[in-house]
């Protein structure tokens, strides 16, 4: 996945990875079957660009967020596993917010991948609050001690 | 309670070491097209076909 990651960065897209995954570059060993990235719902020229930048990567064209919340979730299979866009969702701040506060992690071959903060990604997972949630919320708690809440 | 089996405990060391440990992937994720949803609850449920399916199929095949 870190072609996709270089290719939004290189495109300037407006992203943030959430989820398992951005779990996972704070320092979690654990496994994922996707990845989830947040993106601004309604920003079209933003959604433009990543279907401009993911080509034939995506098999149809991202679309924006319908006005009853349409489409808040889309996924895709792609040569380099499950990409699933997410344009809003419980327990995510506005993504403007959330863009503010981000921090920029490294995938483990050196891929800087732009995140949710430590501690929205800790009140996205309390929302969540499914079984599978609890070692990525304990772990993300004894970060967020160690760093004094500090994302 | 050995030190390997506290997981309290090495949530800090991870925590503290803050590096992104590689990971697995599928060799045999089941094909599918795009999909759109409009609610967590339609999502879950066709991620939980998905996970299904790949049961069916003998469970995950992993690669590097």
């Amino acid at each position: 996945m870190d072609e996709v990651i270089r290719r939004l960065n290189a495109g300037a897209a407006r992203y943030l990875l959430i989820g398992g995954q951005a779990v996972r570059l704070e320092g979690l060993p654990r496994f994922s079957l996707d990845w989830d990235l947040f993106i601004p719902g309604k920003d079209q020229a933003n959604i433009e660009a990543i279907n401009r930048i993911m080509g034939d990567a995506l098999d149809a064209p991202l679309v924006a967020l319908g006005p009853r919340g349409e489409n808040f979730v889309q996924t895709y299979q792609t040569e380099w596993g499950i990409l699933q866009f997410h344009l809003g969702g419980p327990g995510l701040p506005p993504f403007d917010q959330a863009e503010a506060r981000s921090v920029t992690r490294h995938t483990e071959h050196g891929v800087p991948v732009k995140c949710l903060c430590i501690r929205d990604l800790l009140e996205s997972k309390r929302k969540a609050n499914r079984p599978c949630d609890a070692a990525d919320i304990a772990f993300l708690e004894a970060k967020e001690g160690l760093r004094g809440v500090t994302g | 309670m050995k030190f390997s089996d506290d997981y309290d405990a090495k949530f800090r060391i991870w925590a503290a070491e803050g590096k992104a440990h590689g990971m697995p992937r599928i060799a045999n994720l089941p094909s599918f097209g795009h999909r759109r949803f409009d609610s967590y609850e339609e999502f879950n449920a066709w991620k939980k076909s998905l996970l299904d399916r790949l049961l069916k199929e003998g469970g995950a095949r992993w690669t590097k």
